[in-house]
């Protein structure tokens, strides 16, 4: 724990500054890397080549490329960003673009904020809990499969709002939301998430990834209680990578 | 209903059986147009001949719809059952129209959460919808695959495939329906992105199986990637495959190794080139329907570093070789390099180049071994053609007909210059490995055509020139026709015998979509989507400065027919 509380110290001082910055420069190239440097247009790190113009070392004033960034260039296949990125995100954009025409300390705007935010948001272990969660290499046996987190990932399940203190609380979780659903006979482990007059709508719990299911309310029946567990979906995590899972957990709710 | 059509359509109907001997594989369609390469075969080839070589020069517009979904033109293939027309459009919208008269029967909007921030990888498109048993499927711009009622259009079931907004993935195609199951690939080829195709219950739903196209950690085939680079390293199958019913295969083409440009992080050294190299990248795999495992495969481009996906569509047939009836396979690689396969075990039958610009080898050999290779480089830009983003086509389908057993395919000829750099992924960015532009070949008057292949000699037997770059999907009738449009508007027929064009019309916008042909009550249409539009198509209109902008975005489906008492 000591651990955590003396990078969270960290960003607090006066180093968040420059943290922010780098931050933020670092969020703009990623953002560049995905959303400018395709190939089909621009080229990696701004160099020459790509569909479209090269952007490094063109003397370019952060302001020109802010315009540009923002409103796209007419007669050309230059699209603004203003709808396609956030604020922030254009922000660390365009920063970034402007160290690549020499300007080393562009001003980051809003991004700094965010990023001054995401600096001091996560320690290493929540860090790591934060990737568990998303992990794509576990396929449909991530947390994501079934959670969303900050916007991320499938919401299937409420929102967590009580973290489990520990691995064991995990596994033993009360799921009192989880029905069994029997349709035509065949009887599977549902979540309700809505009963009308147009039908019932429900996550079939047979597998992961959850199925969300519309059926006619007459060829319906909902029982109480289930036989599914959470333990036996969060079986590709040991107990380790649990607890690094809910360490994220914990340091970001609310 | 008039009875000299009944006899016609019903003559047809036996026709192309008896031509292919009874026994063969018949992958054409008649009244409805079934799936999206017409049958799971993808011949996208029909049995009706009303519409012929003879009186198509009296086609008249049937109905025109306008699907109010101008987004970036219309990509769809529609598929059409008794009477009843289902077309999907780039915001994915599900029409579902009377195929007679273009009245709109129901409407569905997908409601998903388009990914903000990346601008190319989520620009929303839809190729078309899957339809059986009463129920329709569609791939979504967020990575669902939904299943509605074929009568009401109400949602019947939904699962979620991947996390757009980390994968970097999405669906663009329609799905394949195969052995009860729906199956579906996903985009990200040139992302930092590991491929995969998954396969659902089509009943409910449910998972059934999911095929990565790079095998994890003591998997075979992935000693073939360099350290951690499987994780991210391609492979996306962003099309739709094929299936042999008979077999319980499944046929499917796999993306490009990702960073597309740059292997120097991806390659085991020494090169090992006879095993393969990035397993099962740019590679025609053959699939157990019933447990998505790998029964064989077929690696195109071993080290890919020009964006030569082999994600197109594949064309299954029979035909006689040396006396023996053989299952066969057809398939173009992006770069234009072709092959025909036996497709019970993969062996290479033969293999040939399409496109007339082709300087990124210096030839291959008729068992499919890529001749001198040249590739890109680090710290220079080179020239390659054909180009790996537009391909020697894109993926608009091609068309077989079993009556001159050739294939029609639209042939690209366009280049691109590639300047290799090393790149670190980001999960679900993109993905490169280097930069590059399309360019035209020099000293050229045309830029793409329609050509007719033999595909057991791999001999061209016509080419339909055109000046620009033909973008849309080959349709083939047992009428003896070949059917396409361009991107100036005009939708035509040509002679499918000897490449003459025989009928055109001008739609309006141009054509980016695949059409389709159908009858209802003995009555046969063609129907084209129209309206340009995708990041293809707008590359392509920036290599005519001047000309490509007058080509016309649109979204609408416009159908023809003889006219009426004809």
């Amino acid at each position: 724990m000591q651990i955590f509380f003396l990078t969270v110290l960290l960003a607090a001082s006066p180093v968040a500054d420059d943290a922010a910055l780098q931050a933020s420069l670092e969020r703009g190239e990623q953002l560049f890397a995905m959303t400018c440097a395709t190939g089909y247009c621009h080229a990696v790190g701004g160099g020459a080549g790509g569909g479209g113009a090269r952007l490094a070392a063109r003397g370019f004033t952060q302001d020109y490329i802010r315009t540009v960034a923002t409103e796209g260039r007419a007669g050309t296949a230059m699209p603004g960003f203003k709808d396609r990125l956030s604020a922030a995100e254009l922000d660390a954009v365009v920063a970034y673009v402007a160290t690549l025409n020499g300007i080393e300390r562009p001003d980051i705007g809003a991004a700094g904020d965010a990023a001054a935010t995401a600096v001091s948001a996560l320690s290493e272990p929540a860090e790591k809990g934060r990737v568990l969660f998303h992990d794509s290499l576990r396929g449909f046996a991530r947390c994501a499969t079934c959670h969303q987190v900050r916007g991320s990932g499938v919401p299937a399940a409420e929102p967590i709002t009580r973290v489990p203190a520990d691995a064991r609380e995990l596994h033993a979780l009360a799921t009192p939301n989880v029905a069994t659903v029997t349709i035509e006979g065949e009887s599977m482990p549902g979540l309700v998430v809505s009963r009308g007059e147009r039908g019932v709508l429900f996550y079939d719990l047979t597998l992961p990834p959850p199925v969300l299911r519309t059926v006619a309310a007459g060829g319906v029946a909902i029982e109480p209680g289930s036989r599914w567990r959470h333990a036996d979906v969060i079986r590709s995590y040991s107990d380790a990578e649990l607890l690094l899972i809910l360490e994220y957990l914990r340091e970001i709710s609310p | 209903m008039n009875a000299w059509r009944a006899a016609a359509l019903l003559c047809v109907v036996w026709l192309p059986a008896l031509a292919a001997g009874g026994q063969a594989l018949d992958g054409a369609t008649r009244e409805n147009w079934l799936h999206h390469g017409g049958t799971q075969s993808a011949w996208r080839y029909s049995a009706l001949d009303q519409i012929n070589a003879e009186n198509v020069s009296r086609l008249v517009p049937a109905w025109v719809f306008q699907t109010g979904d101008y987004v970036d033109g219309l990509q769809s293939t529609p598929i059409v059952i008794d009477g009843v027309m289902y077309l999907s459009t780039n915001s994915n919208h599900v029409f579902a129209l009377n195929a007679a008269t273009g009245e709109q029967l129901w409407r569905y909007e997908y409601k998903g959460q388009p990914t903000a921030g990346f601008w190319v990888q989520f620009q929303p498109h839809n190729r078309g919808v899957a339809v059986e048993a009463g129920r329709v499927f569609l791939g979504t711009f967020d990575n669902y695959v939904v299943a509605l009622d074929a009568a009401t259009g109400g949602e019947l079931w939904k699962v979620n495939v991947d996390n757009t907004a980390q994968c970097g993935c999405m669906i663009r195609s329609a799905p394949l329906l195969a052995d009860g199951k729906v199956i579906v690939g996903v985009t990200g080829g040139d992302g930092a992105f590991r491929g995969y195709i998954t396969a659902f219950d089509a009943r409910n739903g449910r998972l059934v199986w999911r095929f990565h196209v790079i095998p994890g950690p003591g998997e075979k085939g992935n000693e073939t990637w360099k350290g951690d680079s499987w994780k991210f390293g391609g492979g996306a199958p962003w099309s739709i495959g094929s299936y042999d019913p008979e077999l319980k295969l499944l046929y499917w083409g796999t993306g490009n190794a990702a960073p597309d440009f740059y292997s120097g992080d991806r390659v085991v050294t020494p090169r090992r080139t006879d095993a393969g190299i990035n397993l099962y990248t740019a590679s025609v795999v053959a699939l157990d329907v019933r447990t998505g495992k790998l029964r064989w495969y077929h690696q195109e481009v071993p080290n890919d570093v020009w964006d030569y996906d082999s994600a197109y569509e594949i064309v299954l047939f029979d035909a006689e070789i040396d006396g023996r009836p053989r299952k066969l396979l057809l398939h173009m690689n992006k770069s234009g390099v072709t092959y025909v396969q036996d497709r019970v075990n993969g062996k290479v039958l033969n293999a040939f180049v399409v496109p007339e610009a082709s300087n990124w080898i210096g030839g291959v050999t008729r068992d499919g071994k890529l001749v001198d290779r040249r590739e890109p480089a680090v710290g220079e830009m080179r020239n390659f053609c054909p180009s790996g983003f537009m391909g020697a086509k894109s993926w608009n389908q091609m068309a077989y007909s079993p009556r001159t057993r050739w294939f029609y395919t639209p042939t690209l000829e366009t280049c691109m210059n590639i300047e290799s750099m090393p790149q670190k992924p980001v999960e679900g960015g993109f993905f490169v490995g280097g930069t590059g532009g399309v360019v035209l070949p020099p000293g050229r008057d045309n830029y793409s055509h329609i050509d007719a292949f033999d595909p057991l000699s791999g001999e061209r037997k016509w080419s339909y020139p055109y000046r620009y770059v033909l973008l849309a999907s080959i349709l083939a009738t047992a009428g003896d026709l070949v059917f396409t449009g361009n991107p100036e508007g005009f939708f035509f027929a040509l002679d499918a015998r000897s490449g003459r064009e025989l009928w055109r019309f001008q739609t309006g916008a141009g054509h980016r979509g695949s059409s389709v042909t159908y009858a209802v009550e003995s009555r046969q249409f063609i129907a084209t989507p129209t309206g340009w539009g995708s990041i293809i198509g707008g590359m392509a209109a920036g290599l005519f400065p001047g000309e490509g902008e007058k080509w016309r975005k649109g979204s609408a489906v416009v159908v023809f027919a003889l006219p009426e008492g004809e």
